[in-house]
């Protein structure tokens, strides 16, 4: 079922360009939003989430092309967090990636991985350069 | 305090982090790391007891410096590492390749 977050009490867009300190306020935004909103339980899992997709979509969609931006939604509803991630790259083979199994010495490709360890939802465009993550609101 | 801190006495090392260990930390800590094998050091034990935040840039430094250190036979310590952090590396399967140790929980004075 299609998590809902028709109500959304806090919810924000921003862009950034594909710069690394960009990404980081951004990411501090959404921490403050959600120990604000009383969220500390998820905190952690929403920010991690939010620095692999802006991290992805910097460094693999936009080639960390400063002239290219990336755009974050972010949306709180009543049982669900909404992240989504939009670059200017052409998109990757995220099917592939997702099955990818990588090695414990491996230094690099983790990004993919945590998706699926902390979201209970994920979804991309067709062509891979849009993600969505959902997050469930019910602390663990 | 600095983001980081790394002290050296002969083969032993030591980083403590100040805060986060994300991807705008990464370029100036893996240098000063570089530096720190190149004197020698065989072990180096990270403190993550200020740190609330490890992303896979972070993570991808602490596994590219346990591998360069396995090359010397040395190793990594990662210690006191955060309820959160310790759940992160234990569901990534690293815990053992990173020896690390969850921060101790302080008691209260009261008991």
């Amino acid at each position: 079922m299609k998590p809902d977050c028709d109500r959304i009490p806090l919810s924000f867009t921003q862009k950034i360009s594909s710069r690394v300190e960009e990404a980081e306020s951004l990411c501090l935004r959404i921490r403050g939003a959600l120990v604000a909103a009383g969220l500390r339980g998820v905190a952690f899992r929403v920010e991690l989430l939010a620095r692999e997709c802006l991290a992805n979509a910097i460094n693999h969609g936009n080639r960390r092309n400063v002239d290219k931006s990336v755009e974050l939604r972010f949306a709180m509803g009543r049982k669900w967090i909404r992240l989504e991630v939009t670059d200017e790259g052409p998109g990757f083979a995220w099917r592939r990636e997702q099955r990818r199994k990588r090695s414990t010495a491996a230094t690099s490709g983790r990004g993919v991985e945590l998706y699926s360890l902390y979201a209970e939802r994920v979804g991309f465009n067709r062509s891979g350069n849009r993600i969505r993550l959902w997050v469930s609101r019910k602390q663990i | 305090m600095d983001t980081f801190v790394i002290e050296q006495k002969e083969e032993q090392g030591s980083v403590r982090l100040g805060g986060d260990l994300t991807a705008i930390l990464v370029p100036e800590l893996r240098a000063g790391l570089k530096e720190t094998l190149n004197k020698g050091a065989r072990e180096l034990v990270f403190d993550l007891n200020r740190t609330a935040m490890l992303d896979s840039s972070g993570i991808g430094l602490l596994i590219a410096t346990a591998n360069s250190l396995a090359l010397s036979g040395g190793r990594i310590k990662v210690t006191n590492a955060g309820p959160d952090i310790f759940r992160l590396l234990q569901s990534m399967r690293l815990t053992g390749r990173l020896n690390v140790t969850a921060k101790v929980a302080q008691e209260s004075p009261d008991g």
